[in-house]
C-alpha cells in the first residue's frame, strides 16, 4: 500500500512536472511597443537624436522657469499678487525679490529642463560624427552655458555612463573652458547661416556669437565661488575677442540691423528680420507646416494681457515703472503703432500703458475690468497687494491680429544682430581695440536712431547697459547683463534693500544636491 | 508559451472525457435535511458522496436527490452553522442536523482552496449576501464599506461608479497603488479597464472604477485575506491584502429568481450660497472696502435669481433587475443570472448603465474529473459631467455652479447661454455644452478541469481571460468658446496649438483594450490519517500574461459649427491628433503551502510562493515570499476546559509571519526607453535602473477568537505589525539625464500597525421562530502608520488647484511622520484689516495626517415574524482633510471679481485683497459617523404549491444621516491631488457630492 502510493506519486508528480516544464518557458524579458524601443544598454544611452535638442529650445519660450529667473530678478519684470490671484505659492515673488531658495519649484524644472536638453546634446556631440557632432557641440555649450549661468557649476554625464554612474560636476570656471572647448570646435566644422530650413539650425555664427558672449562675461564665470559678485576685471585680450567675433558675425554678409525693430520679434520676423543669428522656427497658419510645433512665445505676452483684451491673457506679470521710465517717449521700443495688429486688436507693440482698448465687429470700444469699470494700466504696482489694473504690461511678440492665440508664427529669438553690436560697443568701452571704423557710439547711435531714439553725444559703460535694457528686454539677457555690470544685488522696484551679493547665482535644487553627492550647494545658500 | 496548444488540450480532453462519463453504474438517493432543534429544513445543505467529490445541495425545503456510483455506502451531510454528520447512502433518508454553537464550521475561502473557520490560521474574514450594504451599489466594495475590521472603504465621491479607495491594514506602499487583489472565482483581475482620465478639456474627469463590471447581485461570498499568512499565497500582489469573490452557483431544484428595485437619491447637504440680495450686498461691500469706486457695482445685477445648485442637481431614480435561474444535482450544477441596472447621479448628466450576463457551470463528468467553467460578461455605460479633480480659475461645473452670478438667468433670449464666457462659464453650459461617455466592456471567463489521480491528490487547471475594452468619446460644443476648444495640447513634444480652430467645438476618442491570459496547474494533497492528524499540501505553478493598448485622438469641428455634433466621424480629419500606448507585463510564479493539523488542536501553515515579473530588471525578476501560520485551539487542551472553558466555548490563539510583495508601478521602469515623438526625434526618455527589485511588505500578527455564553457572542481580537522595505519610488536622478528621475527602491520603510476588534452578540435569542431576535454585530480597528529611516528624503504631494494657486501644495511624505501628512503655515486669525495672520512667520509646518486612525461599524440586526430590519452606523476619526474648494472659491476676494461664495464668506471678516494662501484655514478634522444603511424587508406569505416559492419586499436607505464638523459637503472624500505622480489623500476639491438614496426592491423566487 505504502509502496503503492509512492509509486504512484512519482508517477503523477513526473507527469505533472512535464506539464509544467512545456509551459514554465518565459524569461519575462520586456516588450515594448509602437513607437517606443529599448534603450542601448550602457547607460542607457542610444544614437543620437538631434531633433530632440533642438525641440528642448522651445522650453526656454515659455513664461517661466529659464525666462523667469533671468527677467523677474531684475527690472524689467515682476509678478504682483493680485488678491485671490497669482499668489501662485509665491513663486513669482521670490525670483523678485531674491528669495529663492533650494525648494523653489521652478528651480527644479529649470535644472532638469537644461540638464535633460544638456544630455541629449551631448549624446550627439559625444556619439554623432561631422556636422552632427558639431550641431551637437554648439547645442552643447549653448545649453552648459545657461546651466552655469544660472547655477554656478555644471554636472557632466558621459554619452557612454552606467545608470547608477554619479555625474562629475564642474566649477564653473571649468565648465566655462569646457564650453569653450566645444565652441572652437563647432565655429571650425559648422557652416555659415543658411536659409529655409537651415535657417534655424546650428551655424558658424551663432557658435561665434555664444563664445563672444560667453568671453564678454568671463570675469563673471571666473571670479571666485565665494566672491561671485565680483568685482570683476575684464581682461583686454578676452575684449578684443569678442571685437574680432563680432566682426566676423557682420563679414559673413548675412546680418544687419533690421529696418524695424519691431521686425525682429513680429508675426512674420522669420522673414522681415534681418538679424536673427539663432531663433526658434513656429508652426502657425501663414507658414507651411514644419517639425518643431509652436513655441511658447505667446504665453511671455498673455501673462501680461487682461483677461477682457482681444488677446485674452491672465492678467499677471508687470514691468517697473522705473524701467518703463528708462525709455524717452517716441522711442518705438517704448510704443509702436502696427499695422494689421494696431486697427484690429487695439493693442501696440511695447509697452501697455493707460486705457486700452479692442475692436469689436470693427469698432473701437474701450477694455472694461472685471467689475465693469474702464481697464486703465497705471505704472504703480505692489508685489503683494495689486488689484487688476496695476503694472504696465509688454508685447514683446507682437501677434498676428485675427490669430490671438497660441498658434503665433513668431520665431523666438535666442541671439540678435543688434546684441552681437552692442557686445562690441560694450568690449570696446571695456579696453579692446576699436575696428572697421565702427565706435561704441557709432554702434549705439545706430540702434537708437533706427527706433527713432535721440543720439547720445557720449556713451559710457552705464549708457550701455541701459542701452541693452531698451534694445534687449525679455530676451533674457538682463539678469546677466546686470551681473556683470554689478547692479544686480541694487535695489529696484518692489525690493527696496539691497540684496545679498551671493544671490547673482542662483541655489542648486535641493532635490538635486541630494541626488549627487559631487554637487555641492553654492556659496551663501 | 503558447496558450492556442493548452487552449486545443483542454478541449480535446474535455471531449474524451464526456465519453468516458456515459459508462459508470450509479444508484440514486433522496432524501431531507431538518434542523435537529425544530425540524425546519435546511436549505443548501451539502451532500456528498463519501471519498469522492461528487455532491448535491439541498433545495429550500431540504430535500435532495444525489445520483451516486453503487459502490458509494455513505453520504456526508453537512451546513454552515451546523456539525456534519455521515448516513447511509441507501434508498430515501432523513438526517437531523445539530446547530454548532458557534460559526466554527463555516467555510471560507482562502486562495486555490477552502477551509473551516476553525482551521484557519490567518486573518481571514467572510461576508455573505445577508452582510452585504444593500441599495445602489455600483462596484463591490460598496458591498463591504464598513462591515469589516481593518477593511477602508472610501467613496472618492458621490459620482455613479465612482472612484473607491479601498485600503486593508493600512496604507503601506508610498507610490503604487495600495488597492488589494481582486480575484474572481480563482482568477487575479487584472485590475485595470477603464480610460484613466478624460481627455484633459478644462481640467480631467477622473476614471470610473473598473469593478463596476461586476454583478453585485450575482456575489455569493466576499472573502478578505488580511494577514500576509493568507495574502501570501498570492505572494508579489497580496502586500495590500486580497479581496476574494465567488460568483452564486445553481443551488438545489431548478429555481428562478427575480429581483427589481427602484431608488430614489437626493443631495445630501447643498452649499449655503448667498442668494442674489446677500450677493449684491457682498460685491458692494467688498469694493467700498477696497476703495473701489461702486457707481458701476448695479452693471452685475441682471435681476434674475436663479439657484444655480437646482440647474445642475437633480432627484435622480435609478433601477436594477436582475434575474436568474439555476440548479444542482449529484453530477451538475449551474446558474444563469441577468442584470439590467439604470443608475441615475445626482447630477443631471452623470450615470452608469450596466448589463450583465453571469453563467456558472460544473459537471462531475466522471467520478474523477470534474469541469468547471464560469462566463461573466458585462457592458457598463458611464456617462460623465465635467467634474474634474484639477481646474484652475475656470473651474469645472461645481466650481461654476458655485461661483457662477446668481442674478443671471439660464438662457439668453436667443435661447444661448447667458453670458457665457472663457473666464467666466455659465453652469449650465458646461452641463449641456459636454457629452462625455464611455462604453466599457468585459469578459472574464475560466475554465478549469480537476482530476482526482488518487484518493487524496487531485490535480487541477484552470485557463482564465479577462478582455477588457472601453472606447470614450468626448465632444465639446462649439459654443462653449475657446478656451474649451482650443488646440492647446502639447502630445510627444507637438504643440496643436492653432487658434485656427478656436471656437469650433472639440472631439476626442479613446480606446483602452486590455488583455490578460491565466494559466495555472495545481496539485492538491488532503489526507486524514488514522490518527485523526490531517495534511493539506498545495504546489502549484501560474503564468499570467496581460497586455495593454491605448490609443486616442482628438479632432475639432468644422469651420463654422454652431451647435453641439456628438458624430466623431464628422469631426475634421484633417486636425486629428493620433497617439497610443501599449505595454505588456508578465508574471510567472511557483508556489505551494502545507496545512497540518496535530490532535485537532495545532495547526500549523506554511507556504512559499516565487513571483517572477517582467517589470524587474534582469537580474531581480523573481522574489520569494515566505509566511508561516499557527493556530492553537486552547479549549482542546485538557487543562483549559476547566478554566477557560467555564468562560468561553471556544479559545483560538493564531499567529502568523508573511512576507508581500508589491508590483503595481508602470511597466518599463527598470529600462531606459526611446521613444519616437511627433518632432522628429527619438530621444531617450527614461532612466534606466538595472538593479531594481521587489517592494516587499514583512507582517507579524496575533490574533485571539473566541466564543462565550453558548455561542452567543464570537469575537476576534487582532494585532498586527506591518513594514514595507525597499519602497518603489520614482525618485530625482543625478542631471544632466534622459528625464528628470527614475524608479528607485528607497531605503526606509512605511510602518503600519493595528488593533482590530470584531463581536457577533446574539442579544436577543429568538425564543421560537419567529419571535423577536436582536444580533449586533460590531467591529472597530485603530491604525497607526509611520515613515521610518526615510533619512532626508522629502516628497510633497496634495497638489493644491485654483486660482492663484500655481504650484502650492500641502503635503508630505517625510521621515517620522505618518503617510500623507499634511504640511502648511499654521493661520491664527484674520488681522484689523482682515488679512491673515500666521504663526512662526508663516512657516511651513508639519500638521495631522489624512489617514484616519480609527474605523468603526456598528450593525443592529432585528428580526420579528415575517420582518426583518437592519440599521448600520459607520465611524472614521482621527483624520484631517485639505477644503481645496474653500480655498480655491470660497473667498472674500471672489465677490470683488462677481463670483458668489457661501453666506459665511459674505459676512466674513476677511480682506477682499487677502490672498488664499495655503493654511490651516482651509485644514480641518474629518472626524464622521454616518448611518450609513438601514433597511426593513418583509417576507410576504406564499401559499403552499403556489407557482411563487418566496417573495421579500424591502425598502433601504443610505446615507439617511451625517454627523461631522467637516464645513463642506461630506468628510468622505478623496480627490486625486497628486503631484508628479504621487498620489495624495484626504483633499476636497468641488467633488460630486454624496446622495441620499431611498431604495425599494422586490425579490421572488418561483
Amino acid at each position: 500500500m505504502k509502496n503503492n502510493f509512492i509509486k504512484q506519486t512519482a508517477i503523477y508528480a513526473t507527469a505533472i512536472a512535464v506539464t509544467l516544464g512545456a509551459v514554465s518557458c518565459s524569461k519575462l524579458d520586456e516588450k515594448v511597443f509602437g513607437s517606443k524601443s529599448i534603450a542601448a544598454a550602457a547607460g542607457g544611452t542610444s544614437k543620437a537624436d538631434l531633433a530632440s535638442v533642438y525641440g528642448a529650445l522651445n522650453g526656454l519660450s515659455g513664461q517661466g522657469n529659464w525666462f523667469a529667473f533671468q527677467e523677474h530678478s531684475t527690472d524689467e519684470l515682476l509678478g504682483p499678487t493680485r488678491g485671490t490671484d497669482w499668489d501662485d505659492f509665491g513663486t513669482w515673488r521670490k525670483i523678485h525679490l531674491h528669495a529663492v531658495d533650494g525648494a523653489h519649484n521652478q528651480l527644479y524644472d529649470t535644472w532638469n529642463q537644461l540638464n535633460g536638453a544638456l544630455f541629449q546634446a551631448t549624446l550627439v556631440a559625444e556619439t554623432g560624427a561631422g556636422a552632427e557632432k558639431a550641431q551637437g557641440q554648439f547645442l552643447r555649450a549653448y545649453f552648459a552655458s545657461q546651466v552655469m549661468d544660472l547655477f554656478g557649476q555644471v554636472p557632466y554625464r558621459s554619452a557612454t555612463a552606467g545608470a547608477d554612474d554619479i555625474p562629475e560636476v564642474k566649477t564653473r570656471a571649468q565648465a566655462f573652458d569646457w564650453i569653450m572647448t566645444d565652441l572652437d570646435a563647432a565655429i571650425a566644422a559648422l557652416p555659415t547661416f543658411g536659409t529655409g530650413a537651415d535657417m534655424h539650425k546650428a551655424n558658424k555664427q551663432a557658435a561665434q556669437f555664444l563664445k563672444a558672449r560667453l568671453l564678454l562675461n568671463k570675469a563673471v564665470y571666473k571670479a571666485a565661488p565665494n566672491a561671485p559678485a565680483g568685482p570683476y576685471t575684464f581682461d583686454a585680450a578676452d575684449m578684443n575677442a569678442v571685437v574680432s567675433l563680432v566682426d566676423a558675425i557682420t563679414a559673413s554678409g548675412k546680418f544687419k540691423l533690421s529696418t524695424s525693430y519691431w521686425d525682429n520679434f513680429k508675426w512674420d520676423n522669420y522673414t522681415a528680420s534681418t538679424e536673427l543669428i539663432f531663433s526658434r522656427a513656429s508652426n502657425g497658419p501663414g507658414k507651411a507646416t514644419q517639425t518643431g510645433g509652436t513655441t511658447g512665445v505667446t504665453w511671455a505676452t498673455g501673462m501680461g494681457t487682461h483677461y477682457n483684451q482681444s488677446f485674452s491673457g491672465w492678467n499677471g506679470f508687470t514691468t517697473t515703472s522705473d524701467f518703463y521710465n528708462s525709455f524717452e517717449d517716441g522711442d518705438k521700443r517704448k510704443y509702436a503703432a502696427l499695422e494689421n495688429m494696431t486697427e484690429k486688436s487695439g493693442f501696440n507693440a511695447g509697452f501697455l500703458a493707460g486705457q486700452q482698448y479692442k475692436y469689436d465687429n470693427g469698432v473701437k470700444v474701450q477694455v472694461k475690468d472685471r467689475s465693469g469699470s474702464p481697464l486703465v494700466f497705471t505704472s504703480d504696482v505692489s508685489l503683494f497687494f495689486s488689484t487688476e489694473s496695476k503694472g504696465i504690461r509688454t508685447m514683446k511678440y507682437p501677434l498676428r491680429a485675427d490669430q490671438m492665440g497660441f498658434n503665433e508664427e513668431n520665431e523666438f529669438v535666442l541671439m540678435r544682430y543688434s546684441d552681437a553690436a552692442l557686445m562690441k560697443a560694450e568690449a570696446i568701452l571695456r579696453g579692446a581695440t576699436a575696428t572697421g571704423g565702427e565706435t561704441a557710439l557709432s554702434i549705439v547711435n545706430a540702434i537708437r536712431a533706427r527706433s527713432g531714439a535721440k543720439a547720445m553725444t557720449t556713451v559710457t559703460l552705464n549708457d550701455i547697459l541701459s542701452e541693452r535694457g531698451r534694445e534687449l528686454y525679455l530676451e533674457a539677457v538682463r539678469r546677466p547683463d546686470l551681473i556683470r555690470f554689478g547692479k544686480f544685488n541694487d535695489p529696484v522696484i518692489e525690493r527696496s534693500a539691497k540684496s545679498d551679493a551671493f544671490r547673482v547665482v542662483y541655489p542648486v535644487p535641493n532635490q538635486a544636491v541630494s541626488s549627487n553627492p559631487n554637487l555641492k550647494q553654492n556659496f551663501g545658500y | 508559451m503558447n496558450f492556442k496548444i493548452v487552449k486545443s488540450s483542454i478541449i480535446g480532453l474535455f471531449v474524451g472525457l464526456i465519453a468516458l462519463n456515459a459508462q459508470a453504474q450509479n444508484k440514486t438517493v433522496t432524501g431531507k435535511v431538518l434542523d435537529a432543534k425544530d425540524g425546519s429544513p435546511v436549505a443548501a445543505a451539502s451532500v456528498v458522496a463519501k471519498g469522492t467529490i461528487s455532491g448535491a445541495k439541498t433545495a429550500a425545503d431540504g430535500s435532495f436527490a444525489i445520483t451516486v456510483p453503487s459502490s458509494v455506502t455513505k453520504l456526508v451531510v453537512s451546513s454552515v452553522g451546523y456539525s456534519s454528520k455521515e448516513v447511509d447512502a441507501n434508498g430515501t433518508v432523513t438526517v437531523s442536523l445539530n446547530q454548532t454553537s458557534t460559526q466554527l464550521e463555516e467555510v471560507v475561502v482562502v486562495g486555490y482552496g477552502t477551509r473551516k473557520v476553525k482551521d484557519a490560521t490567518g486573518a481571514v474574514v467572510s461576508l455573505g449576501e445577508k452582510s452585504f450594504n444593500k441599495g445602489v451599489i455600483s462596484s463591490p466594495e460598496q458591498l463591504l464599506q464598513g462591515r469589516t475590521a481593518g477593511v477602508n472603504v472610501t467613496n472618492n465621491s458621490g459620482e455613479p461608479g465612482g472612484a473607491v479607495n479601498i485600503t486593508i491594514r493600512g496604507t503601506s506602499s508610498v507610490r503604487s497603488n495600495n488597492n488589494p487583489l481582486y480575484v474572481v472565482d480563482g482568477v487575479p483581475l487584472y485590475g485595470g479597464g477603464m480610460t484613466g482620465t478624460g481627455i484633459s478639456v478644462e481640467g480631467s474627469t477622473t476614471a470610473r472604477n473598473p469593478l463596476s463590471f461586476i454583478n453585485p447581485n450575482d456575489i455569493e461570498n466576499i472573502s478578505i485575506l488580511k494577514d500576509a499568512s493568507s495574502a501570501a499565497i498570492y505572494g508579489a500582489r497580496g502586500a495590500n491584502g486580497v479581496v476574494l469573490i465567488t460568483t452564486k452557483s445553481g443551488k438545489g431544484k431548478p429555481s428562478l429568481t427575480f429581483n427589481a428595485t427602484t431608488s430614489v437619491s437626493t443631495t445630501a447637504k447643498r452649499y449655503d450660497l448667498a442668494d442674489p440680495q446677500e450677493f449684491m450686498y457682498g460685491i458692494k461691500k467688498t469694493l467700498q472696502d477696497a476703495g473701489i469706486d461702486v457707481s458701476g457695482v448695479g452693471g452685475n445685477d441682471k435681476g434674475y435669481n436663479t439657484n444655480w445648485q437646482d440647474q445642475v442637481f437633480q432627484t435622480a431614480v435609478s433601477q436594477a433587475y436582475n434575474l436568474g435561474w439555476g440548479y444542482s444535482n449529484s453530477k451538475s450544477s449551474l446558474k444563469l443570472n441577468g442584470s439590467f441596472d439604470d443608475q441615475q447621479g445626482i447630477i443631471k448628466t452623470q450615470g452608469l448603465k450596466r448589463m450583465t450576463f453571469g453563467l456558472k457551470y460544473s459537471n462531475q463528468l466522471t467520478s474523477k474529473l470534474k469541469l468547471d467553467l464560469t462566463v461573466n460578461q458585462s457592458q457598463v455605460k458611464n456617462s460623465y459631467a465635467q467634474v474634474t479633480n484639477n481646474a484652475g480659475y475656470q473651474g469645472s461645473l461645481i466650481g461654476a455652479m458655485i461661483s457662477y452670478n446668481p442674478t443671471f438667468p439660464v438662457y439668453a433670449p436667443n435661447g444661448t447661454w447667458f453670458d457665457n464666457q472663457d473666464g467666466n462659464r455659465n453652469p449650465v453650459a458646461i452641463l449641456e455644452g459636454f457629452n462625455d461617455n464611455d462604453t466599457y466592456k468585459k469578459l472574464l471567463t475560466n475554465i478549469s478541469l480537476t482530476y482526482k489521480l488518487s484518493e487524496n491528490l487531485s490535480y487541477k487547471v484552470i485557463y482564465g481571460v479577462e478582455n477588457g475594452a472601453t472606447e470614450r468619446l468626448t465632444f465639446v460644443d462649439p459654443r462653449l468658446g475657446s478656451s474649451y476648444s482650443q488646440g492647446n495640447i502639447s502630445i510627444r513634444n507637438l504643440q496643436y496649438q492653432n487658434s485656427a480652430l478656436l471656437g469650433r467645438g472639440r472631439a476626442a476618442q479613446q480606446f483602452l483594450n486590455q488583455n490578460s491570459a491565466l494559466l495555472e496547474h495545481t496539485l492538491n494533497y488532503d489526507k486524514t490519517f488514522k490518527n485523526g492528524n490531517s495534511l493539506q499540501a498545495l504546489a502549484a505553478f501560474s503564468y499570467q500574461k496581460t497586455t495593454d493598448y491605448y490609443r486616442a485622438s482628438q479632432r475639432w469641428g468644422a469651420s463654422g459649427a454652431t451647435t453641439m455634433n456628438t458624430n466623431w466621424a464628422s469631426y475634421q480629419g484633417g486636425s486629428t491628433a493620433v497617439y497610443g500606448d501599449s505595454t505588456q507585463v508578465e508574471l510567472q510564479s511557483y508556489f505551494s503551502r502545507v496545512n497540518y493539523t496535530m490532535k485537532d488542536k495545532y495547526i500549523f501553515s506554511a507556504l512559499a510562493r516565487i513571483d517572477g515579473s517582467s517589470k524587474f530588471s534582469t537580474g531581480n525578476k523573481y522574489g520569494t515570499f515566505p509566511a508561516f501560520g499557527f493556530k492553537w485551539r486552547v479549549l482542546e487542551e485538557g487543562f483549559a476546559q476547566k478554566t477557560l472553558g467555564n468562560l468561553f466555548s471556544n479559545f483560538d490563539v493564531r499567529l502568523n509571519y508573511g512576507v508581500t510583495g508589491n508590483q503595481e508601478f508602470p511597466a518599463y521602469a527598470s529600462l531606459a526607453l526611446k521613444q519616437a515623438d511627433f518632432n522628429g526625434g527619438n530621444p531617450t526618455i527614461t532612466n534606466s535602473n538595472p538593479n531594481l527589485k521587489w517592494e516587499t511588505t514583512t507582517t507579524a500578527g496575533a490574533g485571539i477568537d473566541f466564543a462565550m455564553f453558548n455561542g452567543r457572542l464570537n469575537g476576534s481580537v487582532d494585532y498586527f505589525d506591518k513594514s514595507t522595505k525597499d519602497l518603489l519610488f520614482l525618485i530625482s536622478y543625478p542631471q544632466p539625464a534622459a528625464s528628470a528621475d527614475r524608479w528607485v527602491n528607497l531605503p526606509g520603510n512605511v510602518r503600519n500597525s493595528g488593533f482590530e476588534v470584531s463581536l457577533d452578540y446574539q442579544l436577543i435569542r429568538p425564543a421560537y421562530k419567529g419571535a423577536f431576535g436582536w444580533d449586533v454585530a460590531y467591529n472597530m480597528s485603530f491604525l497607526k502608520n509611520n515613515v521610518e529611516g526615510f533619512g532626508s528624503t522629502v516628497v510633497n504631494t496634495g497638489e493644491v488647484s485654483g486660482q492663484g494657486l500655481s504650484g502650492a501644495y500641502a503635503q508630505t511624505i517625510r521621515d517620522g511622520s505618518p503617510l500623507f501628512t499634511f504640511v502648511m503655515p499654521t493661520f491664527l486669525r484674520f488681522d484689523a484689516y482682515g488679512n491673515g495672520v500666521y504663526a512662526n512667520g508663516a512657516k511651513d509646518e508639519l500638521q495631522g495626517s489624512a489617514l484616519p486612525t480609527f474605523n468603526a461599524g456598528l450593525t443592529n440586526s432585528f428580526s420579528y415574524k415575517k420582518l426583518t430590519a437592519s440599521v448600520f452606523f459607520n465611524a472614521v476619526t482621527g483624520f484631517y482633510l485639505y477644503n481645496n474648494t474653500a480655498n480655491a472659491l470660497l473667498l472674500k476676494g471672489s465677490l470683488k471679481t462677481a463670483h458668489n461664495v457661501t453666506r459665511d464668506v459674505v459676512y466674513s471678516i476677511e480682506n477682499s485683497i487677502n490672498p488664499g494662501n495655503v493654511s490651516t484655514r482651509f485644514l480641518e478634522k474629518g472626524d464622521y459617523i454616518r448611518l450609513g444603511n438601514a433597511s426593513l424587508s418583509y417576507a410576504v406569505d406564499v401559499k403552499k404549491g403556489s407557482f411563487i416559492k418566496g417573495l421579500n419586499l424591502t425598502l433601504s436607505g443610505q446615507n439617511l444621516a451625517l454627523f461631522t464638523k467637516y464645513s463642506g459637503l461630506d468628510p468622505e472624500v478623496n480627490v486625486d491631488k497628486s503631484r508628479n505622480g504621487v498620489p495624495s489623500r484626504g483633499f476636497d476639491y468641488t467633488a460630486t457630492p454624496r446622495a441620499r438614496t431611498i431604495t425599494f426592491g422586490i425579490n421572488a423566487r418561483f
